[in-house]
């Protein structure tokens, strides 16, 4: 039974990703940008290295002409908080869309009301964000956004993260 | 072969054993309507030995399933094999959409039948199993995304969920243990599928049988069939065969072809349970004259 049990134990064992993902001139005000969270994870028997272990959408919400420092960023796991599929951005790009039932959430990361949508949306919550701040490179002095990046529970109304 | 079969009929009996459903009698004979537990029972046993040549090749790894499903495809008979344990697999949830209907129209969920409901009942959660585990197996992309889906309605169940989901998925995110618990819950459910199947079907199985005919020694219709007389029977003809009780088929030459073809009849339309003397409300005329008391049960 221990044997059986030993991969519920191991589940959840990745730790949090602190990463650099974007750099800071290549964010548009309110235009969600797609970055890789690249890192390593343990598959059984197997370990990964430098593999992408998710995808952070990040959002600018400060004007350009802000000091870099002062900078508002929000960052979002890609993850579907409804059951997990990958957010994409609607045509328009005005929401995030979830391509398995439908889930939208506009560019604040808010479920989308189901009237507005016309159906019923999935989604239980808000986007997750994940925690992320804007910090300059020692060598290069170009800014850059920091994620820390791990994934959240599925299908709850509240965030919950998977630890 | 015949001869093979002989000697181990001569230390085993098993022909004897096969008696009974050799003798069944479908009540308003034959028809195409009555295949379809038999057409579900052989797409299994494609299945079955489809599945089991693909485990040949198959690796259920996150790395190496869809190189060796991609193995399997790319040489002609792999192909043709996967082929049909894919579309067999296809086949049979459409059969088993026509089958439980036709089990429904025919009213044959009532007694004494309701083992063909029953076994319809437990085959359809079986059939849910197979498709949710066996389509992940090919390792694509879309597998994988099926299975993390799948995995997080199973981890949004209340208390039990996360647990459960952490149980088959064996991590953060699907990979090496998912599929290889996969693997395994696609294969064992073979396991009790085929105990039914030898319970309704086959020699274990015939224990029902004997206690039908015991239960129905009075019945005349019964006694009628396990003498062997000459009842004139029109749409029974899957008992022109019939020879005498005392040595089956000792003295015939096509007895063991009949045999094998009652064989495939019996596991058919699983109506054996059917020669129960309630069923029989409308019994054939023959069968009413000389036995007016069969019509009352």
């Amino acid at each position: 039974l221990r044997f059986v049990l030993s991969t519920v134990r191991r589940a959840g064992a990745d730790p949090l990703i602190v990463q650099r993902v974007a750099r800071l001139k290549d964010l548009r005000r309110n235009e969600p940008f797609l970055a890789r969270v690249i890192g390593n994870h343990r598959d059984a028997w197997l370990q990964h290295h430098d593999e992408v272990q998710g995808r952070v959408w990040v959002v600018r919400r400060s004007e350009a002409t802000a000091a870099p420092h002062q900078a508002k960023i929000e960052a979002f796991t890609s993850l579907c908080p409804h059951l997990g599929c990958a957010l994409q951005i609607s045509p328009a790009r005005d929401q995030f869309i979830c391509p398995c039932h439908k889930g939208a959430f506009d560019l604040s990361g808010q479920p989308v009301p189901s009237e507005k949508l016309g159906y019923k949306n999935p989604a239980p919550r808000a986007m997750d964000t994940v925690d992320c701040r804007v910090v300059q490179d020692a060598v290069t002095k170009e800014w850059w956004v920091e994620v820390q990046y791990g994934p959240f529970t599925q299908a709850l109304g509240a965030k919950v993260a998977k630890t | 072969m015949r001869a093979v079969l002989t000697w181990l009929d001569n230390r085993t009996g098993y022909r004897r054993l096969l008696v009974p459903i050799g003798r069944r009698v479908v009540p308003k004979g034959p028809g195409w309507w009555r295949t379809t537990a038999s057409c579900l029972l052989w797409l299994l046993i494609v299945q079955v030995i489809t599945g089991g040549l693909l485990m040949t090749t198959y690796s259920p790894s996150a790395n190496s399933a869809w190189a060796s499903v991609h193995y399997i495809e790319s040489s002609a008979g792999g192909s043709f094999i996967r082929g049909l344990h894919y579309f067999a697999a296809q086949a049979m949830i459409i059969l088993f959409g026509i089958h439980i209907v036709r089990v429904l129209l025919a009213g044959a969920f009532r007694a004494p039948r309701e083992l063909i409901w029953i076994s319809g009942l437990i085959l359809a959660p079986l059939m849910l199993l197979w498709a949710i585990t066996g389509n992940p197996l090919s390792g694509t992309r879309e597998g994988f995304a099926q299975i993390d889906v799948e995995g997080h309605i199973l981890g949004s169940t209340p208390v039990v969920g996360p647990f459960l989901r952490d149980l088959l998925i064996g991590g953060d995110q699907p990979g090496n243990l998912t599929l290889t618990h996969l693997y395994f819950l696609h294969g064992v459910p073979q396991v009790s599928r085929q105990g039914r199947v030898r319970l309704r079907t086959g020699p274990d199985g015939l224990w029902i049988e004997r206690l039908a005919a015991r239960n129905n020694r009075q019945s005349p219709k019964r006694a009628v069939l396990s003498q062997g007389s000459q009842r004139p029977n029109a749409g029974l003809r899957r008992v022109s065969h019939r020879v005498p009780s005392e040595s089956p088929f000792a003295t015939r030459a096509e007895p063991d072809r009949q045999m094998a073809v009652g064989r495939v009849a019996g596991a058919a339309d699983e109506t054996w349970i059917d020669r129960h003397a309630r069923r029989s409300r409308r019994p054939p005329a023959a069968s009413a004259a000389s036995a007016p008391g069969t019509v009352s049960g």
